[in-house]
């Protein structure tokens, strides 16, 4: 057990060499961690609840560089592969995520509202929130 | 008021009444149907007005409810940062035109957006106009109202749609307070009506009428005057009939009056037709014929009886007179002395005349003296004198029972022709006024034509004689005013005398 979370942290510290964003709540919540499977289907709106907290998604808007990077890293699907899959999930009723225009404003959000979970640069990390992932 | 009047003022009551009701009332009606008519062109003109603010106002409310459920007000939540919500406001205020601003505030009233830039973030929000709609903004997560948007509403926005110019204007009232009334009109109609989306606010449109009350002063004008023509030709017209149904009545009382005053019954009064009217006159002039014919009658029999009478008299005087000394004319001359002394001394024609035909009987009572006394020639004794003087007291007995007035003339000048004015005559002795006026006249009458006459006991005395024996005697034997008329008139005396001589 020991050893894994040993094996863990050295990821954690070998990923935190290399990564620049990091996926967020407020501290309100009593969520730990969630891994890049949860995450992305959180944000794919397959997953909706965890520890009974109803969550929010939040995207940062289209053009910025954090978004691709997300949808790369996290999503694993293109922006064309995406768009087929909201167009699908469109005609069943569900819609894709919030979007906030600028990374501020995706930090404000997730401050504010108490479910949401955002991704932002590390640079812009504040008391307000905490880190869930890094990538 | 006589009846022409009265019938006048009946018939132009009957006709000008109703006449002027009906008008009054036409004119009445017209006018407040013009009047209303004006008034339902102003209404449409307003309710047209109305209806395009209404919906300026709903097309309002909707885009901000529909602004309410944009995707975008999730930026709330990072308090428009990005300042998404802000732009969209400020687009949707260019879009409309709007005067005024939109604000979205959180549940404290701390602005998050708003319309207007030179507003600064979670500032306290300040209406400057009114708050004319709040639409609250739901969580799209929770449902919860995280935020209400607020439009911030001039009415200037609603002063664009009045399509003011110089004869008309629109204004607001909003609980009692007038808005954007630049100016008012004297003579005005004006209209208001609530806005449907807004019931506090009520727009009043207002129309300078100075060019219809002109109209509507002319058209009184015009209808003044037919009134008043029609009033007049009425009034023609029925004078103009009662004249023609008139005239026939007031002939009648036109005759009937001249009738009462110049006694003359002789008169017809013609009517035409045959209805009540010219029957009345038919029966009239019927009665009046019968009248004229029994005065007539009448007339001829009263003349008939005064013949008589006369004739009565004078036949008796001629018998007076054939018993007497006195021949000829003396009793014609003293009728006409009599006559006209009577007629100088005062009394009337009738009188006068009366007089005259009584006089001639003076000497009536010698038919009862015997002839021995009468017939004596040369003087009289004493005894026979006292037989003689019995003769006024014996015709005074023969004519007083008459009730006839020239029969009663008659008894008096009988009785106290041989009266002397200082009461030394006989029968009675009787003074001055005492004796009556005709005994006075008579007297002098008698004596004048007994001096001037021959007799069988005497010559005629000339002139110069007998009228210094009549100023000798006046106040004695005779009236002293009567002597004074005969001297007066002696000329008119004298011509009698002559006219009427004894012819030998």
């Amino acid at each position: 057990m020991s050893v894994k979370i040993l094996i863990f942290i050295l990821v954690l510290n070998i990923n935190s060499f290399a990564s620049e964003y990091a996926v967020i709540m407020n501290t309100h919540v009593k969520v730990k961690n969630l891994s890049a499977k949860e995450i992305k289907n959180i944000f794919l709106m397959k997953k909706h609840f965890v520890n009974d907290i109803k969550l929010i998604p939040v995207n940062s808007a289209a053009s910025l560089e954090i978004r691709a990077r997300f949808e790369k890293n996290i999503l694993h699907k293109n922006r064309r592969k995406l768009n087929k899959y909201w167009v699908k999930k469109h005609f069943q009723g569900i819609q894709p995520p919030v979007v906030q225009a600028s990374m501020n404003a995706v930090k404000l959000f997730v401050k504010n509202v108490d479910g949401a979970i955002g991704y932002i640069p590390m640079k812009l990390l504040d008391s307000n929130v905490k880190v869930l992932y890094e990538f | 008021m006589s009846f022409r009047l009265k019938i006048i003022s009946l018939i132009l009551f009957v006709s000008l009444v109703p006449y002027i009701f009906t008008m009054l009332y036409s004119a009445n009606t017209l006018r407040d149907e013009y009047y209303a008519n004006a008034k339902d062109n102003l209404q449409t003109q307003l309710s047209l007005s109305i209806g395009k603010i209404d919906q300026y106002i709903n097309n309002l409310h909707r885009d901000m409810v529909f602004m309410s459920h944009m995707d975008v007000m999730n930026d709330i939540y990072s308090h428009d940062i990005d300042r998404r919500i802000s732009i969209l406001l400020e687009n949707k205020k260019k879009d409309l035109s709007l005067d005024g601003d939109f604000y979205l505030v959180d549940k404290n009233n701390k602005i998050i957006a708003s319309s207007n830039k030179n507003i600064s973030p979670m500032s306290e929000l300040k209406i400057k106009y009114t708050p004319l709609y709040t639409v609250p903004i739901k969580s799209n997560f929770d449902g919860k109202e995280i935020a209400k948007l607020i439009v911030d509403f001039s009415l200037k926005n609603i002063s664009h749609f009045f399509d003011n110019g110089d004869d008309k204007f629109y204004y607001i009232t909003v609980n009692n307070k007038i808005l954007f009334k630049t100016k008012s009109f004297i003579n005005k109609i004006e209209v208001k009506q609530v806005l449907d989306t807004k019931k506090d606010i009520h727009i009043v449109l207002e129309k300078n009428q100075k060019a219809f009350i002109e109209s509507l002063k002319r058209y009184e004008i015009l209808f003044s005057l037919v009134l008043f023509i029609g009033a007049i030709l009425i009034t023609l017209i029925a004078s103009f009939l009662l004249n023609k149904l008139i005239k026939p009545i007031l002939d009648l009382s036109q005759l009937v009056h001249t009738i009462t005053k110049t006694k003359d019954y002789s008169r017809a009064v013609f009517v035409k037709g045959s209805d009540e009217i010219a029957k009345l006159a038919k029966a009239f002039n019927t009665m009046l014929h019968g009248i004229d014919k029994a005065l007539h009658e009448n007339e001829l029999l009263n003349k008939e009886i005064e013949e008589t009478q006369r004739e009565v008299v004078f036949t008796m005087g001629a018998i007076g007179e054939s018993r007497s000394k006195e021949t000829g004319n003396h009793v014609k001359r003293v009728a006409e002395y009599s006559k006209l002394l009577a007629l100088f001394y005062g009394l009337s024609e009738e009188e006068s005349e009366m007089i005259k035909q009584a006089s001639p009987m003076h000497d009536i009572g010698k038919v009862a003296i015997p002839d021995a006394v009468l017939n004596k020639p040369g003087r009289f004794n004493e005894e026979e004198r006292a037989i003689m003087d019995t003769h006024a007291q014996l015709g005074y007995e023969m004519l007083k029972h008459s009730q006839r007035p020239l029969l009663k003339a008659a008894a008096i000048v009988a009785y106290e022709h041989h009266e002397k004015y200082d009461g030394s005559g006989y029968p009675r002795g009787l003074a001055a006024e005492e004796i009556h006026i005709y005994g006075r006249i008579t007297a002098l009458a008698d004596v004048f034509d007994a001096l001037g006459s021959d007799r069988v006991y005497k010559k005629a005395w000339d002139d110069e004689r007998i009228f210094s024996l009549f100023k000798e005697e006046r106040g004695k034997h005779f009236d002293p005013l009567l002597i004074d008329i005969f001297f007066e008139n002696i000329n008119q005396f004298l011509a009698i005398r002559d006219k009427f001589q004894d012819v030998e």
